[in-house]
């Protein structure tokens, strides 16, 4: 078995060390504090600045013109000059508004999105926390994220604010069920719920990944990873999954009323979510952090950088075609998502799971 | 309070949707799509009464870009009066300037030169390629789907870039004058236009491509928000509106003006592959159609341009028209757009009432908008498309 | 042509006690009726001279009478514009409304109303249309006079 212990229990051994006191939980606690700070620290950098700017520049040339590229070298500076100009922004709290829950509804969405970040295995040794039960956390974590959005097109009390945060609840509340569907068929198939143990399960060359182990499990997998990838679209509302913030039909959804900073908190997380979607899509059916050739079970077992940059090219690889469908694709209407998940991904995802308990028996 | 428009009461209104069944109470929203807002296309307010996400009542409130255009055109001189009417469909201005100037013409008996009327007849052309370009973009765009609207948008530039050439604007021209046109065109610039017809005509497949055949388009667009022929001509809703639900009535060849009768091209009338008569999918696919057929119309004009003068009569700043009054009427891209013209022999035109094509179709978002979703709403007005030049004058 | 009538033919037939002016030459030709008689003569071209289409409904303010004109697209066979006129008093101008037979006439008539102060009678919503509600006036008459303010807002430049 390939892996190295989370990075919250070698930071609370040292620690402890350190302090000169058992590793009893309120170091273990700390510890989980600083390596959870350290995570989102430095993933909302790469998240905010990165996925921003890919965005716009991916955009940019999908619809034919150049995307940022007055703000620093090839527009890198651009997100940055951006979230300077949400910080300076009026901080407007209309007096109709609900003050105390339009001021909480950000902070809900951003905790929530960013949480999930604690159990991604990015590297071997580079996970937060360990958690026995990593994607059954992840996926509450996506669910939390509807109480702040439901929060704040309450709290606006603006009635379209209020139809774009119910059309996220029906959303995100009915992809949950074949998103968290779809993630069963590799916790059946490595019996485990910890996201750690599956990607370890999965080491070693291309045909250890998940989504075409040994071949037969194809035909659970992949289905299975198409599902859990548009419900994951739906869930980190996307096009053609984005009616909540539905641009040309709500002016801005839920988030009409939110401007400077606390729109940011809504904006910083939507681009968290897409990405947090996409690295445990790799890590559940792409193998994780294992490149393609075996070498992260064999000779470069344990390297935290090499596992590192394959678990990001991949993740990213998701990321880039969640860009592409956005720009590409028309929005469906809401029966049409609702038919989309209950009569469509819903029942196949269904099928898969049972299929993947019998494969598994085989 | 009872939330009212215009001082009626809601609920007093005619409401023919039937009780929805329910098992839970639930509440109307009475929502205002305000005249702010990226869908309504200008500044347009609709009040809608709604159950959750049904449309129960819809109604359009214009008059938020009305500028007294009849008014000011009857307190100016002739010359002076051509520039007010382009504002009434700005994306389709030459059309506009076309409709007033043809029932003037006809009242005064102004001969217009056959270069002028060829020249005419290409540049409006031009200008409903344009239009049709923004309007199916705009569709696509309210749909969600960002990239053929910039597609599209590059054709468009090209164009709107060879009208600059001709006519000195972009989007506003007052090109065409009382007996003519203004401007000559030179034999290079017929040639880059023939070669943007050429451009226009193949990329019709990427559109069709990317969002035309798309299929989350074709379930957002087909069978929603059928208008059907009798509910468009009890509406007076002319243009695409009315060939999509199958009536094949087209002013330049039912009743041809400035030389439309030289001219070989077919009228696309619906219903069309996919779809249903007179829904928003047809509506879309007569636009780009009609686009297919202007190109064939501007190569053979290209072809056939006559040489002569292109300003018969100068209609000059104190010119007097002989009283008498015309009513004619021509095809706009939206439309057909009418004057109705009635001089007393002054400087100035007595009357100049001028039918925006837009005025009469908006009028049927209140009849087909009952029942439908918020999305199809959005459907409903993007293949409808307006312009709220034209509707509030 | 096959099938269909000239309005003053149709009307002349139908309705002779209607029919006030017939000029059918020239570059507008017309029929003007009785106001108490629109209705009836919009079906006679309907039914008679295959006009399918409210095409247009416009107000004209002379000096002593203010017409209102009444403009039917007839589509196939030989496909024309049919006109009607109405004259009426300009101290209080009341005419049938088409709006219950034509849709079209519904917003063209409301049109008519706010800017000219032609009544329709029977008229489903005869409410302003362009103008905001609380205007007051009619601005395309010819003796209109331009209000000085409205709500505060300084109208004489």
């Amino acid at each position: 078995m390939i892996g190295a212990e989370p990075l919250s229990s070698s930071l609370a051994a040292w620690l402890a060390a350190l302090f000169g006191v058992g590793a009893t939980w309120p170091i273990q606690a700390l510890a989980m504090l600083i390596v959870a700070t350290g995570v989102v620290a430095l993933v909302v950098t790469p998240v905010g600045l990165g996925g921003v700017y890919l965005e716009r520049k991916l955009s940019g040339r999908i619809q034919n013109r150049r995307g940022p590229n007055r703000v620093g070298p090839y527009g890198l500076l651009q997100t940055l000059a951006d979230g300077i100009k949400l910080l300076v922004q009026e901080d407007i709290v209309h007096k109709a508004a609900d003050a105390a829950l339009f001021r909480f509804a950000p902070y809900v969405v951003f905790l929530a999105a960013f949480t999930g970040y604690v159990v991604m295995p990015f590297a071997p040794g580079l996970t937060a926390a360990d958690l026995d039960v990593g994607i059954f956390f992840f996926l509450a974590m996506i669910g939390i994220e509807t109480i702040g959005v439901v929060m704040a097109g309450w709290s606006s009390n603006n009635k379209w604010s209020l139809l774009g945060s119910m059309r996220e609840v029906a959303q995100v509340v009915s992809y949950e069920l074949p998103l968290g569907l779809a993630a069963m068929c590799p916790v059946i198939a490595s019996g485990s719920l910890s996201l750690n143990t599956i990607t370890d399960m999965q080491a070693g060359p291309i045909w250890n990944w998940f989504v075409i182990r040994n071949g037969y499990w194809a035909i659970v997998m992949v289905p299975a990873f198409l599902i859990f990838y548009t419900a994951g679209l739906a869930a980190a509302k996307r096009l053609p999954f984005d009616l909540p913030e539905a641009e040309s039909e709500l002016v801005a959804g839920f988030h009409t009323e939110y401007s400077g900073m606390r729109f940011g908190m809504f904006f910083l997380p939507e681009y968290a979510v897409m990405l947090s979607i996409s690295g445990v899509a790799t890590v559940l059916f792409l193998g994780g952090y294992h490149d393609p050739f075996g070498l992260s079970a064999g000779s470069l077992a344990g390297v935290w950088w090499w596992g590192l940059i394959w678990f990001f090219l991949k993740t990213t690889v998701l990321f880039l075609l969640q860009i592409v469908l956005r720009w590409t694709l028309p929005r469906l209407r809401i029966d049409q998502v609702m038919y989309l998940c209950y009569k469509g991904l819903l029942p196949v995802a269904m099928a898969c799971v049972v299929l993947a308990a019998v494969l598994r028996l085989l | 309070m009872t939330p009212s428009i215009q001082g009626v009461a809601l609920n007093q209104r005619e409401a023919s949707v039937p009780a929805l069944p329910r098992d839970i109470q639930t509440e109307e929203l009475v929502f205002n799509m305000g005249p702010q807002h990226p869908s309504t296309h200008g500044v347009l307010r609709v009040v809608l009464r709604t159950d959750g996400e049904v449309v129960l009542e819809a109604q359009p409130l214009i008059g938020n870009l009305h500028r007294c255009c009849e008014k000011i055109l009857e307190n100016l001189t002739y010359v002076q009066g051509v520039p007010y009417v382009d504002r009434m469909d700005y994306l389709g201005s030459l059309n506009m300037e076309l409709g007033l100037v043809l029932a003037v013409e006809k009242a005064a008996a102004i001969e217009v030169p056959k270069r002028a009327q060829y020249l005419r007849v290409i540049l409006c052309e031009m200008n409903r390629i344009a239009s049709h370009l923004m309007a199916a973009g705009q569709f696509g765009l309210d749909m969600g789907a960002f990239t053929p609207f910039l597609y599209m948008f590059r054709e468009r530039e090209e164009g709107i870039r060879l009208l600059d050439e001709v006519t000195g604007g972009r989007l506003l021209y007052h090109y065409i004058r009382y007996g003519g046109v203004t401007r000559d065109v030179s034999d290079d610039w017929i040639g880059r236009t023939a070669v943007w017809c050429d451009r226009i005509d193949a990329h019709m497949q990427e559109y069709n491509d990317l969002l035309t055949y798309n299929h989350i388009f074709l379930n957002r667009a087909c069978g929603v928000a059928i208008i059907d022929k009798q509910t468009a001509l009890a509406f007076g809703a002319t243009g695409p509106i009315l060939r999509a639900a199958g009536v094949g009535r087209d002013l330049r060849k039912d009743m041809p003006y400035s030389s439309y009768e030289d001219f070989e091209f077919d009228i696309p009338v619906g219903p069309f592959d996919k779809g249903v008569v007179g829904d928003s999918w047809s509506r879309y696919k007569q636009r780009l159609l009609e686009m297919t057929q202007s190109t064939r119309i501007i190569r053979q004009a290209l072809d056939k341009l006559p040489e002569g003068e292109i300003q018969h009569k100068k209609v000059t700043r104190g010119w007097k028209a002989p009283a008498g009054e015309a009513y004619v009427a021509s095809e706009a891209p939206r439309g057909e757009i009418s004057c109705y013209f009635v001089s007393d022999g002054g400087k100035k035109p007595y009357r100049c009432r001028m039918r925006g094509p837009s005025f009469f179709n908006i009028a049927l978002l209140e009849e087909t908008s009952r029942g439908l979703l918020i999305g199809d709403l959005i459907a409903l007005m993007g293949s409808i498309d307006i312009t709220l030049g034209e509707v509030d004058r | 042509m096959s099938g269909v009538r000239s309005p003053a033919e149709a009307l002349s037939d139908a309705l002779p006690d209607a029919v006030v002016e017939v000029v059918a030459e020239g570059t507008h030709p017309f029929v003007r009726v009785e106001p108490e008689s629109i209705v009836e003569a919009a079906r006679v071209l309907k039914e008679q001279c295959g006009a399918e289409m409210l095409h247009q409904i416009s107000g004209v303010d002379f000096e002593d009478r203010i017409e209102v004109v009444y403009h039917f697209a007839r589509l196939a066979p030989d496909p024309d514009f049919l006109c009607l006129k109405v004259s009426l008093p300009r101290d209080d101008p009341v005419v049938p409304t088409l709006a219950h037979e034509w849709r079209a006439a519904n917003w063209a008539e409301r049109e008519t109303w706010d800017l000219l102060g032609v009544r329709f009678s029977g008229h489903p919503h005869l409410f302003r249309i362009l103008l905001p509600e609380d205007w007051e006036g009619h601005p395309l008459r010819k003796d209109y006079a331009f209000p000085e303010s409205y709500h505060g807002i300084d109208c004489t430049q």
